[in-house]
């Protein structure tokens, strides 16, 4: 097995980044299989017995199995061949949860194939494909049924593959291992791919951090009389662009003209999230930053980020969210 | 009681998981099993039947998987029958039986249809078994049943790598596993034809004894050739190279029984002719050459016209001429046999050995004594072998003896009961009272029993010797004439010959032997003709019988060399290898061939003429690339190649129509097709 084993970590060596990976015949590999031996000494006994016996229709039934022995090899490799595999986007994570990877698979082919009826694009399935992360022991194990996977001629399928994530950044996903025993299990055909991919990995955030706004810098302190759309708080005449929802309908009715209600968020601040006001090394500062993020997205606060050599301006919303704990991510890797 | 409900929900909660793909497995090894275990005792049977609904009912939820204690004991139980059954020799039989019960045992073993190991040893064993099949039979049927039960297996091994989800759809994977047998079988043909075939055997099981086949046994008693009489079956099948020689000479010789107790024929041990067979026999007449292909019987005889003097047959191993002259092989024929043979028929047969002719005198003590006074009767009457021997024929002729295939049972000294008072019997009956009346008028001689007379298949030109054919007859020494054939029979005048041996020996396949129904509307000739017709039909399945057995059973080294000869190539090892090679190029390049030729058919035609229309533009002068939009193409085009404008137009929106719209639109698709044909740009600087 060890032979096994130093096999396949040259072949990872050999493993290139791509954006998107097609599997060619000059890189699926492919060896028979434990049950594929046994298979082998079953037709040699039979051998054996035709020779020993000079019984015409043993030879023939050993020749037989034989000739599907070596068929069910290039049928196995064929299985693989002209498949493409892909990731889609990925949504971010907060380190150490574990990364949903969308991987796309399809079978690419250069000639588009129309007018086939159902059961001629069955036959072009590829069956029974498993995608594993390479590991050492990934020649050896076995990976589970449930795991296989079918792809139609003509659709392509999602595979959610999870792999746990360790450090903040970009994420580097693991060497797959594809492989394919169909049809008759005798032999293993398989190959590496390494994917390019999106992922981010934001920094993990803090335990619950106690956030003073004194200590941040209010620029444009509005205090409590900031807008929000939690506490009705009384009618101002609408304006143009406010919401539907908050336009006061009764009063509309009484021909009062139209009034829109006005809300108080809880507590409405805007502030500047400054890395040189925290204190720790620079994860200690990641993590304080990212949960101080979390926080003032959940309270619904208009925030900034300055980070060493990066700013970004006082905002709100998901994109903004996003940007800044993408920029914390990013930091110095 | 509310627990117990539980438990039962539970259990059916359960049902769900543990039904799969292999709850098939006792089904399809049960059909498997079937052609050993109907020649096996019924313990056996009984034992794998237990086993497999064991699994069943397990699958299905019912009782739980034995556990170590349980499976140890079912081991022993299935040694102990084993034993009982075979005892301690290790023949063939034995160890199928043997091989089939662990199998059984090994089902109980599966955890759940992912348990690939033990599945998969079941499948593969299941494979070896019913290939091991041929050894016993080789008939068509045979061939049918184990060739579709490989394919089943071959179905459930695919099934069992696909997802469980998908398992049970187990036809879904027909055609592909259909396609892989038909890609397989160039491979299989090219290894059976070519691969080099060695004669001998490697090694020998012992033989498993007595198995229900009827034909000529080593001994021979009152009644033991009376059995064959009916039996239609095939013996073995000839053909002369020539023309057969006349009935006369038909005595396809077998065992030859010299020792009696006056009841019971038996043979001496046989050991091969020491001497040369020159030296034995002195002929004259040009030796008859012919093939016999031997139906198994399960003995050591190679039927052969009287004296064999050339052998040749790559499928009998070790066959030599014993001291009676017998052709004999070295195992029992276990399996269809086919070998080459020149005979000699007229010929003198000298003394082989030294006590020959003193235990060909033995008559035994204290029975048939009335035979015994006949024979010393006649010692004293006549002074020459020659007339003791006409005198004995005309015994036979004169006295109201009837040949009869019905004759009474005939068991304390059968010799005088029938030479004094039955007066009817059989060949063996006819045969041994002749020897024992030669021997007690001193006058050496011996029983001979095989198979007498052919019939000619007219549709395949060869000739069939049955079962009833069988025939006894005698041989007798006349001192410096040698040993001469005298069949006692032959003496029966036809008046006194029972209408039954006609209905079996010469008129066997008349009209009432069919299994016809009984037309009485029919007039005499209508009936010849459906009886001519029918004949003709059994006569061409015959025919196929043994083509089939002449070039795919019978295919061994001395075909594959004339094979390899026809091709043009001088025989050998080398030359088989060489084919071997070059055969597998020439199925690999015709493979490459036949794909590329369905890539060919599967493209996308409407993808192709586009690239190609294209590529026109292209080398007109036009840059334009397959990822640009149709419409800009268009527009590009019109400016080129102002002239051609309509033809552009036409193509383009044709190909849009059928992109975008209608895509089943096989007129559209013709029309895009020849348009794109039609477009012939002018080049442009």
């Amino acid at each position: 097995m060890k032979i096994f084993v130093k096999l396949q970590n040259w072949l990872l060596k050999r493993v290139s980044r791509k954006d998107s990976a097609v599997l060619k015949s000059n890189a699926i590999y492919i060896l028979p299989t434990k049950e594929g031996l046994l298979f082998a000494i079953v037709v040699l006994l039979l051998l054996s017995a035709a020779i020993n016996f000079n019984n015409s229709l043993v030879f023939f039934c050993t020749f037989l199995m034989t000739g599907i022995g070596i068929i069910s090899m290039h049928m196995t490799q064929q299985n693989l061949l002209d498949l493409e595999f892909s990731i889609a986007h990925v949504k971010p994570v907060f380190c150490f949860q574990n990364l949903s990877l969308p991987l796309v698979i399809k079978q690419s082919s250069h000639q588009q194939v129309t007018n086939r009826s159902s059961f001629k694009k069955k036959q072009l399935y590829k069956y029974s494909i498993a995608v594993q992360f390479s590991h050492q022991k990934s020649l050896s194990s076995q990976p589970d049924l449930e795991d296989l996977t079918d792809v139609p001629m003509d659709d392509s399928i999602l595979l959610q593959l999870s792999s746990p994530t360790n450090h903040r950044g970009s994420f580097e996903l693991p060497p797959l291992t594809i492989s394919s025993r169909y049809p008759l299990g005798l032999f293993r055909a398989w190959t590496n791919i390494q994917l390019n991919n999106d992922a981010i990995v934001y920094p993990k955030p803090a335990r619950k951090f106690i956030h003073k706004p004194e200590s941040g810098t209010h620029s444009e302190g509005q205090g409590s009389k900031g807008r929000g759309f939690d506490d009705f708080s009384g009618f101002k005449s609408y304006q143009t662009g406010e919401s539907l929802k908050h336009i006061h309908w009764k009063a509309y009715a009484r021909e009062q003209g139209l009034l829109s209600k006005t809300f108080t968020g809880g507590n409405n601040h805007e502030f500047w999230l400054d890395w040189n006001e925290l204190t720790g090394d620079i994860e200690n500062r990641l993590r304080q930053l990212c949960r101080l993020i979390i926080d003032a997205e959940v309270q619904g606060d208009r925030y900034g980020l300055v980070l060493p050599g990066c700013t970004i301006n006082i905002s709100q919303g998901q994109l903004h969210y996003h940007q800044c704990l993408k920029s914390l991510a990013m930091y110095q890797v | 009681m509310m627990s117990f409900i539980s438990e039962q929900f539970k259990k059916y909660i359960f049902i769900k998981n543990m039904m799969g793909l292999h709850t098939l497995l006792p089904i399809i090894l049960f059909v498997i099993l079937v052609p050993h275990l109907s020649s096996v005792s019924l313990t056996i049977t009984i034992y794998i039947v237990c086993i497999l609904l064991w699994f069943i009912l397990h699958t299905l939820g019912f009782i739980p998987r034995p556990g170590k204690f349980i499976q140890f004991f079912l081991v022993m139980i299935a040694l102990a029958i084993l034993v009982m059954n075979y005892g301690i020799l290790f023949s063939q039989k034995a160890s199928l039986s043997l091989l089939s019960i662990m199998l059984c045992l090994k089902l109980l073993e599966i955890q759940n249809e992912l348990d690939r190991r033990n599945i998969f040893l079941i499948l593969f064993l299941s494979y070896f078994i019913l290939v091991i099949y041929f050894l016993h039979s080789q008939s068509l049927f045979m061939t049918l049943f184990v060739l579709s039960n490989i394919i089943i297996l071959t179905l459930m091994l695919g099934a069992f790598n696909r997802k469980p989800q998908a398992s049970l759809l187990l036809f879904d994977n027909f055609y592909l596993i259909g396609r892989m047998f038909i890609k397989a079988l160039p491979i299989a043909i090219l290894l059976f034809l070519f691969f080099p075939r060695i004669p001998g055997p490697l090694w020998t099981l012992p033989d498993n004894g007595q198995s229900g086949t009827t034909g000529l046994s080593d001994k021979m008693f009152p009644g033991s050739v009376t059995n064959l009489a009916d039996s239609n079956e095939i013996a073995f099948r000839v053909s002369f190279s020539g023309s057969p020689p006349s009935s006369d000479k038909l005595y396809w010789r077998g065992p030859v029984l010299s020792e009696t107790d006056g009841f019971l024929w038996s043979q001496k041990k046989q050991t091969p002719l020491k001497p040369m067979f020159n030296e034995v026999i002195t002929h004259t007449s040009k030796p008859i050459s012919y093939t016999v292909t031997l139906e198994p019987h399960q003995q050591k005889w190679l039927f052969a016209l009287e004296m064999p003097d050339q052998v040749r047959g790559d499928t009998i191993n070790g066959y030599y001429l014993s001291t009676d002259l017998q052709l004999l092989n070295q195992s029992n024929i276990h399996q269809l046999t086919q070998y080459h043979v020149n005979s000699v028929t007229q010929f003198q047969l000298n003394q082989v050995r030294k006590n020959e002719l003193v235990e060909s005198l033995i008559f035994p003590q204290q029975s048939n004594p009335r035979t015994y006074q006949l024979g010393k009767l006649w010692k004293e009457t006549y002074h020459s072998s020659q007339q003791i021997v006409t005198q004995a024929l005309n015994y036979f002729r004169d006295k109201p003896f009837f040949y009869t295939k019905q004759p009474n049972a005939m068991i304390n000294n059968p010799s005088d009961q029938f030479l004094f008072d039955e007066k009817r019997g059989f060949c063996e009956h006819y045969a041994s009272s002749f020897v024992l009346l030669m021997r007690a008028a001193g006058i050496p001689a011996r029983v001979v029993t095989g198979y007498q007379g052919l019939e000619k298949n007219e549709v395949g030109d060869y000739y069939v010797v049955r079962q009833s054919n069988a025939h006894a007859w005698a041989e007798v020494w006349f001192g410096k004439q040698g040993w001469k054939r005298i069949d006692p029979t032959s003496m029966i005048p036809p008046s006194r010959i029972e209408p039954d041996i006609f209905q079996t020996n010469l008129d066997r396949l008349s009209f009432s032997s069919l299994n016809l129904p009984d037309l009485p509307q029919l007039s005499a000739q209508q009936k010849t003709a459906l009886y001519n017709f029918s004949l003709q039909i059994k006569q061409s399945i015959d025919t196929i019988k043994n083509t089939w057995n002449n070039w795919v059973l019978g295919y061994d080294q001395s075909k594959q060399n004339l094979l390899v000869k026809l091709m043009g190539f001088t025989s050998g090892w080398q030359t088989l290898i060489f084919l071997l090679i070059g055969g597998f190029t020439v199925l690999i390049v015709l493979f490459q061939i036949f794909y590329l030729y369905r890539l060919h058919q599967q493209a996308d035609k409407v993808y192709l003429n586009y690239s190609k229309f294209i590529k026109k533009l292209n080398s007109a002068g036009m840059p334009a690339q397959l990822s640009d939009g149709p419409e800009a193409i268009k527009q590009k085009a019109m400016q080129y190649f102002p002239e051609q404008e309509r033809l552009i137009v036409n193509i383009i929106n044709n190909y849009i129509q059928i992109r975008y719209a209608d895509k089943s639109n096989t007129s559209a698709i013709h029309k895009f097709i020849s348009q794109v044909k039609q477009f012939k740009p002018l080049h442009k600087q």
